[in-house]
Protein backbone atom coordinates (compact mmCIF):
# COMPACT_ATOMS: atom_id res chain seq x y z
CA UNK A 1 0.00 0.00 0.00
CA UNK A 2 1.20 3.42 -0.84
CA UNK A 3 2.73 6.10 1.70
CA UNK A 4 0.25 8.37 3.00
CA UNK A 5 2.31 11.10 2.03
CA UNK A 6 2.37 9.61 -1.98
CA UNK A 7 -1.45 9.19 -1.85
CA UNK A 8 -3.20 11.79 -3.70
CA UNK A 9 -5.83 13.93 -2.50
CA UNK A 10 -8.42 12.30 -3.97
CA UNK A 11 -7.22 8.61 -2.71
CA UNK A 12 -6.49 9.77 0.69
CA UNK A 13 -10.18 11.34 0.64
CA UNK A 14 -11.96 8.60 -0.88
CA UNK A 15 -10.42 6.33 2.09
CA UNK A 16 -11.62 8.45 4.63
CA UNK A 17 -15.20 8.00 3.27
CA UNK A 18 -15.70 4.29 2.91
CA UNK A 19 -19.00 4.99 1.90
CA UNK A 20 -18.02 7.04 -1.36
CA UNK A 21 -15.67 4.05 -2.32
CA UNK A 22 -18.67 1.84 -2.29
CA UNK A 23 -20.47 4.04 -4.22
CA UNK A 24 -18.04 4.31 -6.71
CA UNK A 25 -17.29 0.32 -7.13
CA UNK A 26 -21.09 -0.54 -7.60
CA UNK A 27 -21.00 2.79 -10.03
CA UNK A 28 -22.24 2.09 -13.64
CA UNK A 29 -21.69 5.44 -15.08
CA UNK A 30 -18.30 5.84 -13.89
CA UNK A 31 -17.49 3.28 -16.24
CA UNK A 32 -19.13 5.48 -18.27
CA UNK A 33 -16.88 8.13 -17.69
CA UNK A 34 -13.97 6.10 -17.55
CA UNK A 35 -14.68 5.13 -21.18
CA UNK A 36 -15.17 8.59 -22.35
CA UNK A 37 -12.24 9.77 -20.87
CA UNK A 38 -9.25 7.13 -20.91
CA UNK A 39 -5.60 7.75 -22.01
CA UNK A 40 -4.57 6.15 -24.87
CA UNK A 41 -1.95 3.46 -23.15
CA UNK A 42 1.51 2.32 -25.27
CA UNK A 43 1.57 -1.04 -23.64
CA UNK A 44 -0.94 -3.11 -21.04
CA UNK A 45 1.10 -3.07 -18.45
CA UNK A 46 0.98 0.92 -17.96
CA UNK A 47 -1.21 2.22 -15.02
CA UNK A 48 -4.66 3.24 -17.14
CA UNK A 49 -5.05 7.27 -16.69
CA UNK A 50 -7.73 9.55 -17.44
CA UNK A 51 -7.82 13.19 -18.71
CA UNK A 52 -8.84 14.97 -15.52
CA UNK A 53 -9.74 18.34 -14.81
CA UNK A 54 -9.88 19.32 -18.49
CA UNK A 55 -6.40 19.14 -19.56
CA UNK A 56 -3.93 16.96 -16.87
CA UNK A 57 -3.78 13.61 -15.98
CA UNK A 58 -5.25 11.19 -13.01
CA UNK A 59 -6.26 7.75 -12.03
CA UNK A 60 -9.60 6.60 -11.19
CA UNK A 61 -9.66 8.24 -7.81
CA UNK A 62 -9.09 11.61 -9.20
CA UNK A 63 -11.74 10.96 -12.13
CA UNK A 64 -14.10 10.48 -9.79
CA UNK A 65 -13.90 12.87 -6.98
CA UNK A 66 -13.25 15.57 -9.74
CA UNK A 67 -16.15 14.23 -11.47
CA UNK A 68 -17.94 14.38 -7.42
CA UNK A 69 -16.62 18.34 -7.29
CA UNK A 70 -18.04 19.14 -10.98
CA UNK A 71 -21.37 17.41 -10.81
CA UNK A 72 -22.29 18.82 -7.62
CA UNK A 73 -23.01 22.46 -8.68
CA UNK A 74 -26.53 22.09 -9.90
CA UNK A 75 -26.08 23.92 -12.98
CA UNK A 76 -22.85 21.75 -14.18
CA UNK A 77 -23.24 21.30 -18.10
CA UNK A 78 -21.25 17.85 -17.72
CA UNK A 79 -24.66 15.63 -17.11
CA UNK A 80 -22.18 12.64 -16.52
CA UNK A 81 -20.56 14.60 -13.32
CA UNK A 82 -24.13 15.16 -11.84
CA UNK A 83 -25.50 12.36 -12.39
CA UNK A 84 -22.26 10.72 -10.21
CA UNK A 85 -22.84 13.31 -7.31
CA UNK A 86 -26.76 12.32 -7.27
CA UNK A 87 -26.20 8.65 -6.80
CA UNK A 88 -24.27 9.11 -3.62
CA UNK A 89 -26.45 10.04 -0.28
CA UNK A 90 -27.14 13.00 0.95
CA UNK A 91 -24.79 13.29 3.73
CA UNK A 92 -21.79 12.48 1.41
CA UNK A 93 -23.45 15.35 -0.83
CA UNK A 94 -23.19 17.52 1.69
CA UNK A 95 -19.39 16.21 2.60
CA UNK A 96 -18.64 16.65 -1.13
CA UNK A 97 -19.64 20.39 -1.13
CA UNK A 98 -18.21 21.12 2.12
CA UNK A 99 -14.41 19.40 1.47
CA UNK A 100 -14.56 19.68 -2.32
CA UNK A 101 -15.51 22.76 -2.97
CA UNK A 102 -14.15 24.91 -0.29
CA UNK B 1 -5.92 40.09 -22.09
CA UNK B 2 -5.86 41.53 -25.28
CA UNK B 3 -7.64 39.42 -28.72
CA UNK B 4 -5.50 38.99 -31.55
CA UNK B 5 -6.34 42.00 -33.07
CA UNK B 6 -5.32 44.41 -30.30
CA UNK B 7 -2.23 42.65 -29.74
CA UNK B 8 -1.27 43.08 -33.44
CA UNK B 9 -2.19 46.85 -33.10
CA UNK B 10 0.35 46.73 -29.71
CA UNK B 11 2.75 44.56 -31.74
CA UNK B 12 3.23 47.29 -34.48
CA UNK B 13 3.33 50.07 -32.23
CA UNK B 14 6.07 49.09 -30.30
CA UNK B 15 7.96 47.88 -33.88
CA UNK B 16 7.52 51.79 -34.85
CA UNK B 17 8.44 52.93 -31.66
CA UNK B 18 11.36 51.04 -30.03
CA UNK B 19 15.11 51.34 -31.16
CA UNK B 20 16.61 48.60 -33.33
CA UNK B 21 19.63 46.48 -32.85
CA UNK B 22 21.63 44.68 -34.85
CA UNK B 23 23.48 42.13 -33.53
CA UNK B 24 26.45 40.31 -35.63
CA UNK B 25 27.63 37.15 -34.93
CA UNK B 26 29.61 35.38 -37.30
CA UNK B 27 28.54 35.62 -41.00
CA UNK B 28 24.62 35.76 -39.52
CA UNK B 29 23.31 39.02 -38.42
CA UNK B 30 20.19 39.65 -35.98
CA UNK B 31 17.87 42.87 -35.55
CA UNK B 32 16.55 43.08 -31.76
CA UNK B 33 14.26 45.38 -30.06
CA UNK B 34 15.01 47.20 -27.16
CA UNK B 35 12.38 47.46 -24.55
CA UNK B 36 12.49 48.90 -21.02
CA UNK B 37 15.80 50.00 -21.46
CA UNK B 38 18.04 46.64 -21.48
CA UNK B 39 16.07 43.99 -22.74
CA UNK B 40 16.84 42.54 -25.83
CA UNK B 41 14.00 41.34 -27.76
CA UNK B 42 13.41 38.70 -31.07
CA UNK B 43 10.65 39.31 -33.09
CA UNK B 44 8.52 36.36 -30.80
CA UNK B 45 9.55 37.51 -28.13
CA UNK B 46 8.29 41.06 -29.01
CA UNK B 47 5.16 39.30 -29.93
CA UNK B 48 4.82 37.56 -26.37
CA UNK B 49 5.99 41.28 -24.96
CA UNK B 50 3.11 43.26 -26.57
CA UNK B 51 0.78 40.80 -25.69
CA UNK B 52 2.01 41.45 -22.12
CA UNK B 53 1.60 44.98 -22.64
CA UNK B 54 -2.21 44.75 -24.09
CA UNK B 55 -3.58 42.95 -21.20
CA UNK B 56 -1.99 45.67 -18.53
CA UNK B 57 -3.02 48.49 -20.73
CA UNK B 58 -6.63 46.97 -21.05
CA UNK B 59 -5.97 46.37 -16.97
CA UNK B 60 -5.62 50.18 -16.08
CA UNK B 61 -8.07 51.35 -18.62
CA UNK B 62 -10.53 49.13 -16.86
CA UNK B 63 -10.01 50.34 -13.04
CA UNK B 64 -9.71 54.11 -14.49
CA UNK B 65 -13.25 53.33 -15.64
CA UNK B 66 -14.74 51.74 -12.43
CA UNK B 67 -12.84 54.24 -10.41
CA UNK B 68 -14.74 56.74 -12.68
CA UNK B 69 -18.27 55.39 -11.93
CA UNK B 70 -17.53 55.61 -8.33
CA UNK B 71 -17.01 51.75 -7.65
CA UNK B 72 -15.08 52.33 -4.72
CA UNK B 73 -11.20 51.82 -4.08
CA UNK B 74 -9.43 50.02 -6.39
CA UNK B 75 -6.21 48.17 -5.72
CA UNK B 76 -3.56 49.46 -8.20
CA UNK B 77 -3.16 46.36 -10.82
CA UNK B 78 0.93 46.01 -10.25
CA UNK B 79 -0.09 45.08 -6.60
CA UNK B 80 -2.19 42.13 -7.14
CA UNK B 81 -1.09 38.86 -8.19
CA UNK B 82 -2.69 35.74 -9.39
CA UNK B 83 -2.63 32.49 -10.14
CA UNK B 84 -4.11 29.24 -7.90
CA UNK B 85 -1.43 26.93 -6.77
CA UNK B 86 -0.96 23.38 -5.83
CA UNK B 87 -1.17 22.68 -2.33
CA UNK B 88 0.04 19.00 0.02
CA UNK B 89 -0.38 18.79 3.13
CA UNK B 90 -1.15 22.64 3.51
CA UNK B 91 2.17 23.25 1.78
CA UNK B 92 2.50 25.20 -1.83
CA UNK B 93 3.91 22.11 -4.14
CA UNK B 94 6.81 23.57 -6.09
CA UNK B 95 10.33 21.94 -7.82
CA UNK B 96 13.33 22.46 -5.97
CA UNK B 97 15.35 25.59 -6.36
CA UNK B 98 18.20 25.37 -8.87
CA UNK B 99 16.63 22.14 -10.41
CA UNK B 100 16.61 22.45 -14.32
CA UNK B 101 13.25 21.04 -15.86
CA UNK B 102 15.03 19.01 -18.65
CA UNK B 103 12.43 17.94 -21.63
CA UNK B 104 13.01 16.09 -24.87
CA UNK B 105 10.04 15.74 -27.51
CA UNK B 106 9.95 12.53 -28.52
CA UNK B 107 10.09 12.61 -32.65
CA UNK B 108 9.18 8.94 -33.21
CA UNK B 109 5.58 9.88 -31.39
CA UNK B 110 4.75 12.21 -34.07
CA UNK B 111 3.18 11.45 -37.20
CA UNK B 112 5.26 13.96 -39.15
CA UNK B 113 8.60 15.89 -38.94
CA UNK B 114 6.29 18.79 -39.65
CA UNK B 115 4.48 18.22 -36.36
CA UNK B 116 7.82 17.65 -34.80
CA UNK B 117 9.46 20.46 -35.67
CA UNK B 118 6.11 22.84 -34.26
CA UNK B 119 6.32 21.51 -31.15
CA UNK B 120 9.77 21.31 -30.61
CA UNK B 121 9.73 25.24 -31.84
CA UNK B 122 6.18 26.21 -29.62
CA UNK B 123 8.30 24.18 -26.49
CA UNK B 124 11.10 26.74 -27.34
CA UNK B 125 8.87 29.56 -27.13
CA UNK B 126 6.77 29.03 -23.69
CA UNK B 127 10.04 28.00 -22.27
CA UNK B 128 11.24 31.04 -22.67
CA UNK B 129 8.65 33.24 -21.79
CA UNK B 130 8.64 31.25 -18.04
CA UNK B 131 11.77 31.56 -17.93
CA UNK B 132 11.54 35.15 -18.61
CA UNK B 133 8.77 35.83 -15.90
CA UNK B 134 9.66 33.60 -12.91
CA UNK B 135 12.93 32.28 -11.46
CA UNK B 136 12.60 28.81 -13.63
CA UNK B 137 15.22 27.48 -16.21
CA UNK B 138 14.22 24.79 -18.99
CA UNK B 139 16.10 22.87 -20.70
CA UNK B 140 15.70 21.02 -24.08
CA UNK B 141 17.73 17.56 -24.37
CA UNK B 142 17.39 17.69 -28.18
CA UNK B 143 20.14 14.70 -28.25
CA UNK B 144 17.43 12.67 -26.74
CA UNK B 145 14.52 13.50 -29.66
CA UNK B 146 15.74 10.01 -31.40
CA UNK B 147 14.83 7.72 -28.36
CA UNK B 148 13.01 4.90 -29.61
CA UNK B 149 9.54 3.75 -27.74
CA UNK B 150 7.88 6.47 -25.60
CA UNK B 151 9.74 5.78 -22.32
CA UNK B 152 11.17 9.02 -20.62
CA UNK B 153 15.15 8.19 -22.24
CA UNK B 154 16.59 10.81 -18.90
CA UNK B 155 15.30 13.70 -18.82
CA UNK B 156 12.78 15.38 -16.13
CA UNK B 157 9.68 15.25 -18.48
CA UNK B 158 9.04 13.99 -21.93
CA UNK B 159 6.84 16.45 -25.10
CA UNK B 160 4.89 13.61 -26.97
CA UNK B 161 2.09 13.64 -29.48
CA UNK B 162 -1.06 11.12 -28.56
CA UNK B 163 -4.26 10.36 -30.15
CA UNK B 164 -6.99 11.33 -27.31
CA UNK B 165 -9.67 11.77 -29.94
CA UNK B 166 -9.76 15.55 -29.37
CA UNK B 167 -10.51 14.93 -25.69
CA UNK B 168 -8.02 18.14 -25.49
CA UNK B 169 -6.01 19.95 -27.37
CA UNK B 170 -3.02 19.37 -25.54
CA UNK B 171 -2.12 17.93 -21.82
CA UNK B 172 0.41 18.07 -18.27
CA UNK B 173 0.95 17.15 -15.15
CA UNK B 174 1.68 18.59 -11.66
CA UNK B 175 5.22 18.88 -9.92
CA UNK B 176 3.67 16.45 -7.26
CA UNK B 177 2.23 13.98 -9.86
CA UNK B 178 4.11 10.67 -10.21
CA UNK B 179 7.30 10.51 -12.11
CA UNK B 180 5.21 8.05 -15.01
CA UNK B 181 2.96 11.20 -15.48
CA UNK B 182 5.21 13.54 -15.88
CA UNK B 183 4.64 14.18 -19.76
CA UNK B 184 3.32 16.87 -21.97
CA UNK B 185 0.19 15.49 -24.16
CA UNK B 186 -0.07 16.78 -27.44
CA UNK B 187 -3.35 15.98 -29.53
CA UNK B 188 -3.47 16.02 -32.97
CA UNK B 189 -6.25 18.65 -32.49
CA UNK B 190 -3.19 20.81 -31.59
CA UNK B 191 -1.80 20.54 -35.28
CA UNK B 192 -4.89 21.72 -36.78
CA UNK B 193 -4.94 24.76 -39.36
CA UNK B 194 -8.13 26.02 -37.58
CA UNK B 195 -7.46 25.93 -34.04
CA UNK B 196 -8.73 28.89 -32.44
CA UNK B 197 -6.35 29.28 -29.47
CA UNK B 198 -2.46 30.85 -29.91
CA UNK B 199 -0.27 27.04 -29.77
CA UNK B 200 2.42 28.53 -28.32
CA UNK B 201 0.04 29.86 -25.63
CA UNK B 202 -1.32 26.60 -25.56
CA UNK B 203 1.80 25.37 -24.22
CA UNK B 204 2.54 28.21 -22.02
CA UNK B 205 -0.64 26.85 -20.02
CA UNK B 206 0.44 23.43 -19.87
CA UNK B 207 4.05 24.63 -18.51
CA UNK B 208 2.62 26.61 -15.85
CA UNK B 209 0.36 23.43 -15.11
CA UNK B 210 4.07 21.98 -14.68
CA UNK B 211 5.38 24.62 -12.50
CA UNK B 212 2.71 24.25 -9.87
CA UNK B 213 -0.39 26.21 -11.15
CA UNK B 214 -3.98 25.09 -11.37
CA UNK B 215 -6.85 26.25 -13.58
CA UNK B 216 -7.77 30.08 -12.68
CA UNK B 217 -11.57 29.58 -13.51
CA UNK B 218 -12.17 27.09 -11.01
CA UNK B 219 -12.34 30.20 -8.43
CA UNK B 220 -15.90 31.08 -7.02
CA UNK B 221 -15.42 34.54 -9.00
CA UNK B 222 -15.19 32.92 -12.68
CA UNK B 223 -18.30 32.96 -14.70
CA UNK B 224 -20.45 30.26 -13.86
CA UNK B 225 -20.47 28.66 -17.30
CA UNK B 226 -16.53 27.85 -16.79
CA UNK B 227 -15.90 24.38 -16.12
CA UNK B 228 -16.25 23.23 -12.14
CA UNK B 229 -13.08 21.30 -10.77
CA UNK B 230 -12.65 20.16 -7.18
CA UNK B 231 -10.68 23.28 -4.85
CA UNK B 232 -8.93 20.46 -2.51
CA UNK B 233 -5.02 21.19 -2.04
CA UNK B 234 -5.03 24.47 -4.18
CA UNK B 235 -4.05 27.50 -2.22
CA UNK B 236 -5.33 30.86 -4.11
CA UNK B 237 -1.38 33.26 -4.33
CA UNK B 238 -4.20 35.98 -4.47
CA UNK B 239 -7.28 37.87 -6.44
CA UNK B 240 -9.00 36.42 -9.35
CA UNK B 241 -7.39 36.72 -13.08
CA UNK B 242 -10.23 36.77 -15.86
CA UNK B 243 -7.30 37.28 -18.34
CA UNK B 244 -4.58 35.04 -16.52
CA UNK B 245 -2.92 31.87 -18.69
CA UNK B 246 -4.07 29.90 -16.53
CA UNK B 247 -8.11 30.25 -17.14
CA UNK B 248 -10.14 28.87 -19.97
CA UNK B 249 -12.17 30.73 -22.87
CA UNK B 250 -15.10 30.37 -21.12
CA UNK B 251 -18.55 32.78 -19.84
CA UNK B 252 -16.92 35.00 -22.40
CA UNK B 253 -13.31 36.08 -20.45
CA UNK B 254 -9.85 34.25 -20.73
CA UNK B 255 -8.28 34.85 -24.04
CA UNK B 256 -7.25 32.80 -26.93
CA UNK B 257 -3.62 33.77 -27.10
CA UNK B 258 -2.89 32.36 -23.18
CA UNK B 259 -0.37 35.11 -22.95
CA UNK B 260 0.87 35.46 -19.62
CA UNK B 261 0.19 38.31 -17.86
CA UNK B 262 2.05 40.90 -15.89
CA UNK B 263 -0.73 39.75 -12.99
CA UNK B 264 0.58 35.99 -13.43
CA UNK B 265 4.26 37.47 -13.38
CA UNK B 266 3.59 38.27 -10.17
CA UNK B 267 1.89 35.66 -8.96
CA UNK B 268 4.38 32.91 -10.11
CA UNK B 269 7.02 35.08 -8.88
CA UNK B 270 5.15 34.28 -5.43
CA UNK B 271 6.40 30.54 -6.11
CA UNK B 272 9.80 30.84 -8.00
CA UNK B 273 11.18 34.28 -7.46
CA UNK B 274 12.25 37.02 -10.00
CA UNK B 275 13.70 35.61 -13.36
CA UNK B 276 17.36 34.59 -13.10
CA UNK B 277 17.64 37.23 -16.30
CA UNK B 278 16.78 39.83 -13.84
CA UNK B 279 19.75 39.48 -11.75
CA UNK B 280 23.62 40.41 -12.32
CA UNK B 281 25.71 37.54 -10.67
CA UNK B 282 28.51 38.63 -9.09
CA UNK B 283 31.51 35.41 -8.35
Amino acid sequence: MADESEKTYASNFLDKHPALRETMARSKRLDELEKKVALPKDDESEEQLYIVRGDTVGDKDELYVDALARGSNPETKDALARELFLETDPAMQALIIDELKK
Amino acid sequence: MPDDTTSQDMLSRLKSSLKKITIEDGDVSEELYRVEGDLLLDEDQLEIYAQQREALEKERSLQKERAALGAGDVAPQEGRSSLVGVTSNGKLVRWKPGLVLTYCVLKNTFSSTERYEKAVAGMKQATWAWENTCGITFQHKSELDNSNGTANPGTLFTVREIDAGGQFIAAAFFPNDPKNRRRVLIDPSYFDQNLSFDPVGVLRHELGHVLGFRHEHIRSQAPPQCPDETMADTLDLTQYDPQSVMHYFCGNVGSRTLAITDIDRIGSQKLYGMPFSSFNYVE
